[in-house]
């Protein structure tokens, strides 16, 4: 008897080290980081998990024509956003009415896009898929697609222990990918590990950032995951009203979601029209706020006039949050290693 | 081996035995314009003009049982996609562990918000039915699709796919009719959803709107059980 409940005890714990390995060891949560808010317990993340959702996330199968993958528009390489493109053309080079946001840290986001449309991570890849302006895709068409290429039979099957594809599997796998992309190993982070030092305009610009930015922009995830106006004029084409486009509330109107900052030297142009192509501008914007006037009803309308020289010392803060190992990382990049293994089988 | 014959007959004479006592809740679902049967590919005409519809589906769920207004049975994550085009999809079953009695059926036209912030679903709720706003999360509880000389359209077509979840804008409405028996026959008249709408305006709505959630009450006022 007593052996039995010795039994059961180790294969109790041992289930448990199993589970906790399966959640913590493709994401592991930086020191003095939060608890991430994506669901571990319903999309347990495993290496054959990760290495499909990268495949997927690197093939152009998913759009009508196989010309637009993901990467497309979120290159690795420069913190998975689309460099130097105010905002992405997608399919037959159509062009879409918003800058493509950075992918990193997403298993600590609460809600996608710049409007927040998006509720759960898992679904975020339905909508670029079949958005007319980006993939142009359907999902009957995109499953059919797939289940007609032996390779994701035998990534399926790895991933999910049998070859059904469908599109929980399909969206729970890209997902899984994306929740591997952490970035925290910037000299901001090393210098909070104590293993950097920032220079003296970095240590200024780092206290005009706790002062001015960072009720918005918050540490360590350098957003508040929140939405907020960002005081620039309404693009008259475009005519995008944020959040608004969702609730239908007038209180939200041109209400946008608080990117978050890290990697934002690589993340190139800004705000959610792109329609600044450096950082100096949108500190020129944020700095001159008061002096032009412009009230938003938010945290910004304390935010005193910044001189020239405090806006280039908060620029040389933000460039301590670019991560040249997270965007260098050849776990995130196109899956080389995992399409010439396949080759083999 | 005689004996373990016999064990194997006794065994497969109680599975069969349980499988005839396996209760069941039948549910029946037909569709109606007026006083006219209202399916895809049949056009009607009434008082308001003639109508063809070529899309017509609605989910159901979250079905439950009560008597005199105490729940005595839930079963709060079946869902149907009722599509009339489909005859297989009009008629459903929900097992029951015992006989209950019962005197009202309870169900939401439509789907739990918290179904819908919890990720992805297979079965009637995968997005691959068509029936998920792919752009801004949320189900689309009723997709009426098809033509009308009232509307102003171009090509006289209406379209209205309702839904939304989020708060004020959830478009989901929990239903009761009577009902003591363990079948229930259900009738959706569209007629109050054609009168809402005005299509000389309205032909077109698909996004979560404060038009969609008076309309999907409409179709509640359109419910009765047979």
């Amino acid at each position: 008897m007593r052996l039995h409940v010795f039994i059961a005890t180790v294969a109790s714990i041992a289930m448990l080290m199993a589970f906790t390995l399966g959640t913590t060891q493709w994401v592991e949560v930086p020191g003095g980081w939060p608890e991430p808010v994506y669901p571990f317990s319903k999309n347990v993340v495993t290496r054959e998990k990760v290495d499909l959702g990268r495949v997927l996330f690197y093939d152009p199968i998913l759009s009508r024509d196989s010309t637009i993958s993901c990467e497309s528009c979120h290159s690795s390489y420069v913190a998975f956003t689309h460099i130097d493109h105010a905002v992405s053309h997608g399919i037959g080079d159509r062009i879409g009415k918003r800058n493509a946001p950075s992918l990193m840290n997403l298993a600590w986001q609460q809600s996608f896009m710049w409007d927040g449309a998006i509720n759960h991570l898992d679904m975020q890849a339905l909508a670029p898929i079949t958005n007319p302006l980006e993939m142009d895709e359907e999902l009957p068409s995109v499953l059919r697609k797939l289940r007609a290429q032996d390779h994701y039979h035998f990534l399926f099957q790895r991933a999910f222990g049998d070859t059904t594809i469908n599109t929980e599997r399909m969206l729970k796998s890209i997902a899984a990918f994306l929740v591997t992309l952490v970035s925290s190993n910037s000299k901001y982070d090393r210098m909070m590990r104590g293993e950097a030092l920032f220079t003296d305009q970095e240590k200024k610009g780092y206290h005009l950032f706790r002062e001015h930015c960072n009720a918005c922009h918050t540490e360590p995830l350098f957003t508040n995951g929140g939405f907020s106006r960002n005081g620039i004029p309404e693009d008259p084409v475009l005519r995008d009203l944020g959040l608004f486009e969702v609730t239908k509330q007038s209180s939200d109107s041109f209400l946008f979601k608080v990117p978050t900052l890290r990697n934002v030297a690589y993340s190139k142009p800004y705000m959610h029209d792109g329609r600044m192509k450096r950082l100096s501008e949108v500190l020129a914007h944020y700095g001159t706020l008061r002096e032009r006037g412009i009230g938003l009803n938010n945290t910004l309308d304390s935010l005193p006039s910044l001189s020239s020289d405090e806006q280039v010392d908060l620029v040389a803060f933000l460039l301590t949050l670019s991560d040249s190992a997270f965007v260098m990382n050849s776990a995130f990049g196109y899956p080389r290693e995992i399409i010439q293994s396949l080759a083999k089988h | 081996m005689r004996q373990l014959i016999s064990w194997i007959s006794i065994f497969l004479v109680a599975c069969e035995m349980s499988a005839q006592r396996q209760l069941q809740f039948q549910v029946k679902v037909d569709s109606r314009l007026g006083n006219e049967s209202f399916i895809p590919g049949e056009s009607v005409t009434n008082e308001l003009d003639t109508i063809l519809c070529s899309n017509l589906l609605i989910y159901v769920g979250s079905f439950m049982l009560r008597s005199k207004g105490v729940e005595v049975a839930h079963w709060p994550l079946d869902y149907f996609l009722v599509d009339f085009s489909d005859t297989t999809t009009t008629s459903f079953e929900l097992p029951m562990k015992s006989e209950i009695d019962f005197d009202e059926v309870s169900f939401l036209l439509g789907v739990d918000s918290l179904l819908q912030v919890d990720g992805p679903h297979g079965g009637s709720l995968d997005p691959v039915e068509g029936m998920y706003w792919t752009w801004q999360n949320g189900y689309i509880y009723a997709k009426v699709e098809g033509t009308s000389n009232r509307s102003s359209d171009a090509k006289h077509t209406f379209v209205w796919h309702l839904g939304g979840y989020r708060t004020p804008l959830n478009a989901a409405v929990r239903c009761s009719l009577p009902c003591d028996r363990q079948m229930l026959r259900m009738e959706i008249d569209w007629l109050p959803l054609f009168k809402f709408f005005e299509l000389t305006t309205q032909h077109h709505v698909m996004s979560p709107s404060v038009s969609a959630v008076h309309a999907m009450q409409m179709l509640k006022s359109g419910l009765r059980a047979r």
